[in-house]
């Protein structure tokens, strides 16, 4: 098994590598709209990105423990409408201890984008691969997990004049399923969930920039966001014991030209998800932009298979 | 160590993969300024967060009526392609206004945009 120091190096080394050359990218156009990366729930498009990091605390997690969660992750386009995504990251509790999470490897198909209804979604399939957890998260990696799992956006765009001012809004939602490879492990259940939540944002650059020239050049870069992302059991979930749970997370979204920046609030939603208010926050850099310019999809014009691929 | 070396691989594999640019010219300033109130302008002059291509990118120009206004070809600025400039053909009667922009960058990305300026 690595060790804690040596999975730092290899991080600091991968990420040094990443900056250095291409900074990052995460957001989503379609037509006018641009739907930022989101904490909570995935956004609808399939671009080059890079979220590095992102950091949360909650006071109270479901077990009652102090809980610091890191993780990076990083989409990389093949073809136009194709990408992969590796994630990962570590985690602390208190009392519990420290450890490594899966690494996670997700392939991602932008199935369709209409661009003058600001309308898109996604398709991937996700799978957290066994073995690669360390510390306290070793025996959490036990056996593959699959998640297949679609998003997708909507700006209000196309709202009639008398509601211009609403047109900033958008809505983006995500669904998936986890499924471990195996039911039982040792006698013990594994359980199923339904992944699902959905955010509402206001954009003040979609504001500044389809309705009326904001002067503040900080306002017109904010998206006020309000996100919900629940996970719901859907296999051994009663045998288990485990029930809904899911986070509020208001927050806001600096959104620069290279990069965005985006803080939110955790406010536990259920019982079981634990009590108090955390905080998350999240760097995520627009590869795509960046004036190294060394950043495109592999196959610019995709392999002629289906749309995007 | 081999997971760690495998996670460095497969990163350093993914960057080295890349090869040049990909970005989307999103709109940064116009004149007249969206929402704005002006005088008869004589040109729509559109600043873009990256270099567009003239002839691929455009502009539209309607009355609140819905007619159609003659513009002139798109050009960049010079020494500056992120700033597009359309010629208006004629003076403009007082009224509303409605732009329609569509651009392309110059690694090919299309974005477009809509919005309305007044003519006092």
């Amino acid at each position: 098994m690595p060790s804690i120091p040596m999975r730092f190096i290899a991080g600091a080394i991968a990420a040094t590598a990443a900056l250095w050359l291409t900074p990052a990218y995460p957001h989503a156009v379609c037509g006018a709209r641009i739907f930022p990366a989101t904490i909570a729930i995935d956004d609808p498009g399939v671009l080059d990105e890079l979220t590095l990091p992102t950091v949360s605390y909650v006071p109270f997690n479901s077990e009652g423990a102090h809980e610091w969660d890191a993780s990076f992750s990083w989409t990389k386009t093949i073809t136009p409408g194709l990408s992969v995504v590796i994630s990962d990251g570590p985690t602390w509790t208190h009392p519990g201890g420290y450890g490594w999470n899966a690494l996670s490897t997700e392939l991602q198909w932008q199935a369709l984008c209409v661009p003058d209804a600001e309308f898109m979604f996604k398709v991937g399939f996700d799978i957290s691969w066994a073995g690669t957890g360390t510390g306290t998260l070793a025996g959490s990696g036990g056996q593959n997990t699959y998640s297949p799992l679609v998003a997708a956006g909507l700006g209000f765009g196309t709202l009639p004049p008398a509601l211009k001012y609403l047109r900033p809004f958008a809505i983006t939602a995500e669904f998936s399923t986890t499924s471990p490879g195996q039911d039982w492990t040792n006698g013990n259940p594994n359980v199923s969930t339904f992944n699902w939540g959905f955010t509402l944002q206001y954009s003040l650059p979609y504001f500044n920039t389809q309705l009326a020239a904001i002067d503040n050049n900080f306002l017109k870069r904010l998206i006020p966001i309000a996100e919900f992302a629940f996970q719901t059991p859907i296999y051994n979930g009663a045998v288990a014991g485990a029930v809904t749970t899911g986070y509020f997370q208001p927050g806001v979204i600096y959104e620069a030209d290279k990069w965005q920046i985006a803080l939110e609030a955790m406010i536990p939603m259920t019982g079981a998800t634990g009590h108090g208010a955390g905080v998350v926050g999240s760097l995520d850099f627009y590869l795509d932009d960046i004036p190294a310019r060394i950043d495109q999809p592999i196959f610019l014009n995709g392999l002629g298979i289906a749309p995007g691929i | 160590m081999r997971t760690n070396i495998l996670k460095i691989a497969t990163s350093l594999a993914f960057v080295f993969a890349s090869t040049t640019a990909f970005a989307h010219a999103q709109l940064e300033k116009a004149i007249p300024p969206v929402g704005g109130t002006v005088a008869s302008p004589r040109e729509i002059q559109l600043d873009f967060s990256e270099g567009v291509e003239p002839r691929f990118s455009g502009v539209t120009l309607t009355s609140s009526g819905g007619a159609s206004v003659p513009l002139g070809r798109a050009r960049v600025e010079a020494g500056d392609a992120k700033v597009l400039i359309v010629p208006i053909a004629k003076p403009l009667a007082p009224g509303a206004y409605t732009v329609h922009w569509h651009a392309v960058s110059v690694d090919t990305h299309h974005t477009q945009g809509t919005f309305e300026f007044t003519v006092q």
